[in-house]
C-alpha cells in the first residue's frame, strides 16, 4: 500500500497538467507508474487490468484522467461510507454500521478503496464489541 | 502525510489510547477566501462531516471538518486523500488532522 501512496501522488501531479505537458512524460517509468495505479483503482470486474482501458503511449493521457477521476470518486465515496459507518456504531447499531461499509465495498470500483473500506469493517467490528 | 498518520497513531498507542474505539478527529482546511472555504464546507458536509468555517491567521480562512472514526493508518490516509481533494478543488491547503488525548 505504500507503493500505491507515492503512485497517487504522481496520478494527483499529473492530473494537473494539460494534456499537452503530460504527453512529454510518458517514458517507460511512467508508464509503469500508471499501470500500478490501473490496478489499484480498476474494475473488479473488468479484466485483468482492470479499467478495460488500453494502458501505452496513446492512452497514457486519458487513463490519467480516468484515473483521477476513480481516484476522487474513491476517496469521496469511501469518506462517506466511513463517517456513516461510525455515526451508526456511535449509536450501537453494529448492523447498520456494517451495511455502510458492505454497500460501498459492493458499489466501489476501486480494490484501493474497497481494502480500505474492509479493514474498516474489521476494525468497526472490534470496536462495537469493545462498547 | 502517511508516514505522519502512522506515528502519531503509535504516539496514541504508548499513551495508552485505545485505538481501537472510535474518536473525534479534526481536519483543517485552509482557503484564501470565505465562499472558498464555505463551498468547501458544503462538500464535506454532503459526505457527513459536519464543518465550520472561521477567519484563521491573516487573510485565510479555516475549514474545520470534523467526524468521529476508528484510527487506523489507512482510514487517515484515506481521509487525507478526501481533504487535499477537496482543498486543491477549491484553491486552498489541507494542514493535516488533530485528535484529542482521552483522560482516563
Amino acid at each position: 500500500m505504500r507503493q500505491g501512496r507515492h503512485d497517487f501522488d504522481r496520478l494527483r501531479a499529473w492530473a494537473e497538467l494539460p494534456g499537452a505537458e503530460l504527453e512529454k512524460l510518458i517514458d517507460a517509468d511512467s508508464i509503469a507508474v500508471l499501470r500500478r495505479v490501473v490496478w489499484l483503482l480498476g474494475d473488479a470486474h473488468g479484466g485483468a487490468r482492470g479499467t478495460g482501458l488500453p494502458l501505452d503511449r496513446a492512452d497514457f493521457v486519458t487513463t490519467v484522467r480516468e484515473m483521477d477521476r476513480r481516484f476522487r470518486e474513491g476517496a469521496r465515496s469511501l469518506g462517506a461510507a466511513m463517517v456513516e459507518a461510525h455515526e451508526w456504531g456511535d449509536k450501537h447499531d453494529a448492523a447498520k454500521a456494517r451495511a455502510a461499509y458492505e454497500r460501498f465495498i459492493e458499489s466501489c470500483g476501486s480494490k484501493f478503496h474497497r481494502d480500505i473500506a474492509r479493514i474498516q469493517l474489521r476494525k468497526l467490528g472490534t470496536d462495537m464489541r469493545g462498547q | 502525510m502517511a508516514g505522519l498518520a502512522q506515528s502519531v497513531l503509535s504516539v496514541l498507542a504508548h499513551a495508552g489510547e485505545n485505538l481501537a474505539r472510535t474518536r473525534a478527529f479534526d481536519f483543517y482546511l485552509y482557503f484564501p477566501t470565505a465562499g472558498a472555504a464555505e463551498a468547501a464546507g458544503r462538500e464535506l458536509a454532503e459526505v457527513g462531516f459536519r464543518c465550520d468555517v472561521h477567519p484563521a491567521q491573516g487573510t485565510a480562512w479555516l475549514c474545520l471538518a470534523a467526524a468521529r472514526l476508528v484510527p487506523s493508518e489507512e482510514a487517515l490516509d484515506a481521509l487525507g486523500h478526501l481533504m487535499e481533494i477537496t482543498a486543491e478543488d477549491f484553491g486552498g491547503e489541507f494542514d493535516g488532522w488533530e485528535t484529542r488525548l482521552q483522560v482516563h
